[in-house]
């Protein structure tokens, strides 16, 4: 390297110090669960500096099974938080000051799994355990027992899938993403799984999106992070090994088993919840008519306090 | 330098070497497929043995530490220990054995003490020290916790999947759940769960000291087909035997592991994940638990037998062939060498050196045979070319003699045409065409007085130098005899009395003899057993001279013969001739016949003696078209004018 460019290698390097730093927002973003692939955007967005470009210093706090993101967010510990659009509309019934900036998911990735091959039809549920997150997003689940009047037990677990794999529970909700592979990576072949996938008995209700606290942060600022949000997730779809890599460096940091055509299966799959190709909204835009969906399951449930409307709830990015 | 393509030695070779290579082949071919199964076989059970041995081991040492909760359970059950008696034992249990890590006793909520939903004291090891805990953390929530929770639901022990423990030690490890039960009216009432937790650090250790073969190792898979330890930490907790599956895209890798599931044994091949080269695995499951524990051999390890055994057979087969190659192209090449002697020699005779010199072999096989039979053939070729010689000389010698009688018999018929070129009544031509080289035809003229003209023409029967001389005596006696005012018939039996004296070869000779008096025109003729003559007028009109007068001379001595007298006129022509005539034979055996020649007379009034003669001749030669001519030809035309 010779004199000059050691030179502008200094300035730079000044000029990041002095004035970089001080002009970045701090942003923290809390996950609704621990790290994987699910979250493999915003990894993506911080590591190739895509949030910096947009002003932002992104920290990300995992949620665990015992504290949940949204408490986070209310807690004002988070500034940001993905959340389930049906634990989001419950919470604003409940006058939480809660947004949507930014609806990630389109569709719905909820699926019940059952090793007994007897139950093919939903009524066939009757009477069974099923294991169902203590950490909630349940809201699906219960409407579609209701739907179908079924008289089941909930049995409610943590993380694993072990419970199901040990015989404890006849039936267990998993994303299709994550615990239905992981399934399928303990050894039970497809065909010997029934599944009933929501999203075929008329609740396709998104999941994952972005909220904030309502008044927190002005419009140019939610719309400058929720965009920067987006292209952190085109830039992970599009490099998926790296996004990969990401995901494991964030596991390992937290003991967590790790295996890549696990996590690779995850970020495929999210690939195509966020972006179906019979989508017609853009990416990111949370429809009316998924959000009135969500709702009517939630009043069916009497989980609606106070009414809620999609304009008050959904703040529209540019 | 080897033999080449063409040669016997090189077929010999090529032929033997290829079948012997090809029983070889077969023969080698079996013995390895046999001999292959029963080293498979053996592998298999060294494989299996191996494993079960090991298995056994750690079974042993799992079961061990396994009794341990149990017996805990049953002093709970029995003595209900206070708070500091329930730390003591955990205590002594995690002081007193190596491999167990931690241990806890975890009760149901407010079931020890009715003031706590958690109750859990838990002693574990960290730098060598014993630390007594509390899982009492509701962040931690152990009912929810798989160890507790699992084993709750199943009401059974349970070995957990190894897990990372972010509450106690913060290893990965495994725990070994027992529920214990409150003793409750008669009734059994579930109470909680007696724990121990065994480091995954430590059993990794424990499967890593078995030694298998150079390269191969041993790691163990969980109820869900998690790798509980494996050479390759990354694995351990992370992977199940069926995400590897996934990710190096081995179908066959996710069968046996459902195999393993099930807690089946099996002996599989397995290419690639966990080692470089093709390896089998052998897979047994432990009795203690539902874990598995896989043992993974190198093939060239396992298999080292069978392939110094492939080794060895190919290095054979190869050395056996060349050995062979040499072998037989040596002794082919060995054999046959006097053939080429042979075959030069053979040459030589060929060309007419009969002398050339033969190979000396004194072998008693074929090729001795051979030379013998060679040297029998040269001698009987030398005495035969000797009888040869001496043949073709002998015949050569006789040859000559019978041209020179030939000449002798030509010269004894005249042959000077025109006879009498003084002579203006008279026009004669004839001609003799011997079948052999000596003929036994004649034929004469000559005059004994001034008016009177002989003419005869004779056929010997037989042919050669005996006809031919008999023909020559038939001459002499008629020149001799024949005198002026003599009949024909007279001189004909005084040839006929000389002619049958001394006639031992019982030869005889036909004979037209004729007085012409040229003045008269008068024709006085005898025949002797002689074909019939002609007389062709200047018209064209033939008459036939059919009479016989006798048979044949030099047989028979029966009656005197006779004479016809006939009256010619000017212009008649006279045609003798001898049976090669009419007797002339054409290549398919037809005979040229009187008709044929009586047509050609037709023809010849107009000619004058020799065109006649030579009409005749050519048509003669035409009709017999190359055909060998069997008997003598003797035609005389005598023209009066």
């Amino acid at each position: 390297m010779n004199h000059r460019n050691l030179l502008v290698v200094l300035i730079a390097i000044l000029l990041v110090s002095t004035f970089g730093q001080n002009d970045l927002t701090k942003i923290r973003l809390a996950v609704h669960w621990l790290p994987q692939a699910q979250f493999a955007g915003y990894y993506s967005g911080i590591e190739n500096g895509i949030y910096e470009k947009y002003g932002f210093d992104v920290e990300i706090i995992h949620s665990s099974p015992n504290v949940t993101a949204q408490e986070l967010l209310l807690d004002e510990k988070a500034d940001f938080a993905s959340m389930f659009l049906t634990t989001a509309i419950s919470l604003r019934s409940n006058n939480e000051p809660l947004i949507n900036v930014c609806q990630l998911s389109q569709r719905s990735a909820q699926v019940l799994v059952t090793r007994d091959t007897t139950i093919t039809e939903p009524e066939d549920l009757n009477g069974k355990k099923i294991g169902v997150w203590r950490s909630g997003f349940d809201e699906v689940l219960k409407s579609f027992v209701d739907k179908y009047n079924l008289d089941v037990e909930y049995v409610l677990i943590s993380s694993t899938i072990n419970l199901f794999l040990f015989g404890g529970i006849d039936v267990m909700i998993t994303m299709w993403y994550n615990e239905y592979h992981s399934i399928i990576n303990a050894g039970i072949n497809k065909d010997e799984l029934n599944t009933f996938f929501f999203a075929d008995y008329g609740f396709d209700i998104p999941e994952d999106g972005i909220y904030t606290v309502e008044n927190k942060f002005g419009k140019e600022t939610i719309t400058k992070f929720v965009n920067a949000t987006l292209e952190a997730w085109d830039y992970a779809f599009a490099h998926k090994d790296e996004a990969i890599k990401l995901v494991e460096r964030e596991m390992k940091a937290k003991n967590m088993a790790f295996n890549k055509p696990h996590q690779k299966w995850m970020l495929d799959r999210l690939d195509d919840l966020f972006n179906p190709s019979d989508e017609e909204n853009k990416p990111g835009v949370l429809s009316q008519k998924d959000f009135d969906a969500a709702y009517e399951v939630l009043s069916f449930h009497e989980k609606i306090n106070t009414e809620v409307s999609y304009e008050e709830f959904y703040y529209v990015f540019e | 330098m080897g033999p080449k393509k063409n040669t016997f030695a090189f077929r010999l070779s090529l032929y033997v070497v290829s079948a012997v290579s090809l029983i070889a082949l077969i023969i080698f071919t079996s013995f390895y497929l046999i001999s292959r199964n029963i080293l498979l076989d053996m592998a298999a059970e060294n494989a299996k043995n191996i494993t079960e041995k090991n298995v056994n081991k750690i079974d042993a040492i799992i079961g061990k530490s396994a009794k341990i909760p149990y017996n805990l359970a049953t002093i709970i059950e029995n003595n209900r220990p206070d708070k500091n008696e329930l730390v003591q034992i955990l205590q002594d249990i995690v002081a007193k054995n190596d491999e167990i890590y931690g241990s806890a006793i975890a009760f149901e909520p407010f079931s020890y003490d009715e003031n706590k939903y958690f109750y859990s004291p838990y002693v574990y090891k960290t730098n060598n020290q014993i630390i007594v805990s509390d899982l009492n953390d509701p962040d931690y929530e152990y009912f929810y916790q798989d160890w507790y929770q699992i084993p709750a639901h199943l009401q059974e022990p349970v070995w957990s999947e190894p897990y990372y423990d972010e509450g106690g030690g913060n290893i990965i490890m495994t725990t070994y759940s027992v529920p214990f039960y409150k003793p409750q009216d008669g009734e059994k009432e579930f109470w909680g769960i007696i724990t121990i937790d065994i480091a995954l650090d430590w059993l990794d250790s424990l499967v890593s000291s078995i030694d298998i073969y150079e390269t191969g190792f041993a790691f163990v898979t969980s109820y869900a087909g998690t790798f509980v330890t494996h050479p390759n930490n990354e694995f351990i907790m992370n992977h199940t035997i069926f995400s590897l599956a996934e990710e190096y895209k081995l179908p066959k890798l996710r069968e046996f592991g459902r195999k393993m599931l099930e807690g089946k044994s099996g002996f599989e091949s397995l290419y690639g994940v966990t080692i470089e080269e093709t390896s089998r695995i052998y897979y047994t499951p432990f009795s203690s638990n539902n874990w598995s524990l896989g043992v993974v051999f190198p093939e060239s390890e396992l298999y080292a037998d069978l392939n110094n055994l492939a080794l060895i057979l190919i290095v054979l087969g190869i050395f056996g062939n060349v050995f062979l190659i040499f072998t037989v192209t040596g002794v082919s090449s060995k054999l046959v060498k006097p053939l080429k002697s042979f075959a030069l020699a053979a040459r030589e005779i060929g060309s007419g050196k009969f002398d050339a010199k033969l190979p000396k072999i004194e072998s008693k096989d074929e090729v001795g045979e051979l030379n013998r039979s060679f040297h029998k053939m040269q001698f009987e070729l030398n005495n035969y070319i000797e009888n040869l010689k001496q043949t073709t000389a002998e015949k050569e010698k006789m040859q000559s003699e019978l041209r020179i009688a030939h000449q002798i018999q030509m010269d004894m018929v005249p042959k000077i045409f025109p006879p009498f070129p003084e002579r203006e009544d008279v026009d004669l031509y004839a001609f003799l065409e011997p079948a052999t080289e000596v003929g036994g035809d004649l034929y004469d003229f000559f005059f004994i007085d001034d008016q009177k003209l002989v003419v005869l023409v004779g056929d010997v029967a037989g042919k050669g130098v005996p006809a031919s001389l008999f023909m020559a005596v038939t001459r002499t006696l008629i020149r001799s005899k024949m005198s002026k005012g003599i009949s024909t018939a007279k001189v004909v039996d005084q040839i006929n009395s000389d002619l049958m004296q001394n006639n031992d070869s019982q030869l005889f000779v036909t004979l037209l003899l004729c007085i012409i008096d040229l003045k008269e025109k008068t024709l006085e003729y005898t025949s002797g057993g002689h074909n019939p003559a002609y007389i062709v007028s200047k018209d064209g009109e033939i008459t036939t001279l059919k009479d016989r007068h006798g048979m044949a001379l030099g047989l028979f001595d029966l009656k005197p013969y006779s004479s016809t007298n006939y009256q010619m006129e000017q212009g008649d022509k006279f045609i003798l001739y001898t049976d090669g005539v009419n007797e002339a034979m054409d290549i398919n055996g037809n005979v040229y016949d009187y008709e044929r020649l009586e047509n050609m007379l037709d023809k010849i009034p107009p000619l004058n003696a020799k065109e006649s003669s030579e009409l005749i001749l050519d048509d003669i030669k035409k009709f017999a078209e190359g055909a060998e001519q069997s008997d003598d030809i003797t035609l005389m035309v005598v023209a009066l004018k």
